[in-house]
């Protein structure tokens, strides 16, 4: 069965979030919404569950400081050790400021790649944006309607209620 | 919404006061009792609790000067609690000023016969010694209530078009906050650091600070919670609200272990014993555990708790913590006051008395506060911001 692709471009954030509304409460798929900085709103409007990614930042972690606290006590205190200052081989304050950093720097490089893979985002991918200015000033919102389910002209109605600045359509499957 | 809000004054609870005053009258009887039986130890605990009601007090002020710096507006309807907090700064001063009369019992510094003999306290008396004590401790009091009530004059002024940020607002928040880092430095070292006359801390003044963030924000959530449940808050105070407390008390927790870990860690390392004679003090005995338990309810507790985004926005989960963060803040400041005043741990009558009765004493005038001001009103051009942002 095919489907047009609908876009509709907004000149502000309110109406951008009220055709959003507007389109879940009419049970229109919105396959994608493009804004040029966060809208925290939107998410919970296209019924987007939260993010997963606080535990991977958590597990890059725990991952960092787990490994960082072996390998010091394995090489200040297993296998080359050294009296440093009359302390204790392991030494755990000793320990703490590179396992501090280990642990920053795994949970960081771990949540860029998980956002990296998970949003299929690679060095060189080419990503056809919909329209130049959803980095600058503008909302899109992009809606899947199945042939001959919506009154012809539905749509279009809708996105002038919410005052789209401009709207079009495109045939077939999703880029 | 009028109609809604009609009962947005909030009155304390009349069994609710008689119990607070009687607290409070039994730790000031505990506190004379004290003084005959055990002075030192009840001046130590006396020292603790008036360091507590001022840094509650100051920290409602600090709370309104960053809220007033940050422009922000999230904040709006709570702002009552930092404002009654900041009206209690004349306990503190009233404590303050008693405070004077125990120094030979609380100071090594004071004692004449002390300081005759030795060297390192006769350098240092030009500073240490009582009168600059006195003039230093009623100066930065003065400064703090002439400048923190400038402050509290702003929300009378609520509604006028041109509040809240106007310059003067702005410029009154910037001068007191500068004021009071460095008064509030001065006054950390007087009252804390000089219990240990040979040992100093360059982090020392942080770290109180980071600490009367923490006790001071687990006293406004606590105190937030009772307005929702009393009254003036109930329908106001939103789960987006909780959260951003509730995360700001979990970085001021993570910002008070990470100084309290920055001092130790280079003390610890560099093992010069003027400097480790505090520590060594501390990690003897039934010490060590008074620290560890300090660093589990201030820091650990909060840190394991508090992370997930649901318990921060979970008023039973969040009120627990701040119970929890405030007695590892009363820990805190015995492991830092006990050792020089009495030899071992000891947490019995002449500790708790005074701290309970300055906590209940602190607590009725706040909530006496709390009653005199509105909450949520409906006045304030911040409200409507504050009743639907969202916290990611």
């Amino acid at each position: 069965m095919s489907s047009r692709f609908h876009y509709a471009k907004f000149e502000s954030e309110q109406d951008f979030l009220q055709a959003a509304r507007s389109c879940r409460s009419h049970n229109l798929k919105v396959v994608e919404a493009y804004s040029p900085y966060p809208v925290h709103e939107i998410g919970e409007i296209l019924g987007i569950s939260r993010s997963k990614l606080p535990f991977v930042t958590l597990a890059g972690g725990t991952f960092g400081l787990g490994l960082a606290m072996f390998f010091q006590y394995w090489t200040s205190a297993v296998d080359w050790p050294i009296n440093v200052g009359g302390k204790p081989f392991d030494s755990l304050p000793a320990f703490m400021p590179v396992a501090f950093e280990m642990l920053v720097l795994c949970a960081g490089l771990g949540t860029v790649a998980a956002l990296f893979w998970r949003s299929r985002l690679y060095p060189g991918k080419n990503r056809k944006v919909p329209h130049p200015r959803i980095s600058d000033d503008r909302f899109l919102l992009m809606v899947e309607v199945q042939d001959a389910s919506l009154p012809p002209g539905f749509v279009e109605g809708l996105w002038q209620q919410h005052h789209a600045v401009e709207a079009w359509t495109r045939a077939g499957e999703v880029q | 919404m009028s109609q809604q809000r009609s009962n947005d004054s909030y009155r304390m609870e009349n069994h609710l006061s008689r119990w607070l005053s009687l607290l409070a009258a039994a730790g000031g009887a505990v506190f004379v009792a004290g003084l005959f039986f055990s002075p030192h130890r009840v001046w130590g605990g006396y020292l603790i609790s008036m360091q507590l009601v001022t840094s509650l007090a100051l920290s409602g002020m600090v709370f309104l000067a960053l809220l007033y710096l940050a422009r922000a507006q999230w904040a709006a309807p709570l702002q009552g609690v930092p404002e009654a907090m900041a009206r209690c700064l004349p306990l503190g001063f009233a404590m303050g000023i008693l405070l004077l009369f125990g120094l030979s019992n609380l100071y090594e510094w004071a004692h004449p016969a002390a300081v005759e003999h030795d060297p390192l306290l006769q350098h240092k008396s030009s500073f240490l010694n009582a009168t600059g004590f006195s003039v230093r401790l009623i100066l930065a009091f003065l400064l703090w209530m002439i400048l923190g009530n400038r402050l509290l004059r702003f929300s009378k002024e609520r509604g006028s078009q041109s509040w809240p940020f106007e310059g003067r607002v702005l410029r009154s928040s910037a001068v007191f906050m500068l004021v009071f880092t460095v008064t509030y430095s001065v006054t950390s070292f007087d009252w804390l650091m000089s219990l240990e006359p040979h040992w100093f801390s360059t982090i020392f003044a942080l770290y109180q600070l980071a600490g009367m963030g923490v006790a001071g924000l687990a006293v406004a959530i606590l105190l937030a919670l009772h307005l929702e449940r009393a009254g003036p808050l109930k329908g106001v105070l939103r789960s987006e609200h909780l959260h951003d407390l509730g995360k700001l008390l979990f970085c001021m927790s993570l910002f008070w272990a990470y100084l309290w870990y920055c001092q130790y860690m280079l003390i610890w390392y560099v093992d010069i014993p003027e400097e480790t004679a505090y520590f060594v003090k501390r990690q003897e005995g039934a010490w060590w555990l008074v620290v560890r338990c300090t660093l589990i309810l201030k820091w650990l507790v909060p840190f394991i708790v508090l992370m997930p985004r649901w318990s921060c926005r979970k008023r039973s989960v969040l009120s627990r913590v701040s119970v929890v963060v405030l007695a590892g803040h009363l820990l805190d400041l015995y492991s830092q006051v006990g050792p020089s005043v009495s030899g071992g741990v000891a947490i019995g009558l002449w500790e708790v008395g005074p701290v309970v009765g300055a906590l209940a004493a602190f607590a009725w005038l706040c909530l006496r506060h709390l009653g005199q001001v509105s909450h949520a009103s409906l006045d304030d051009p911040r409200l409507a911001h504050s009743l639907h942002y969202h916290t990611p």
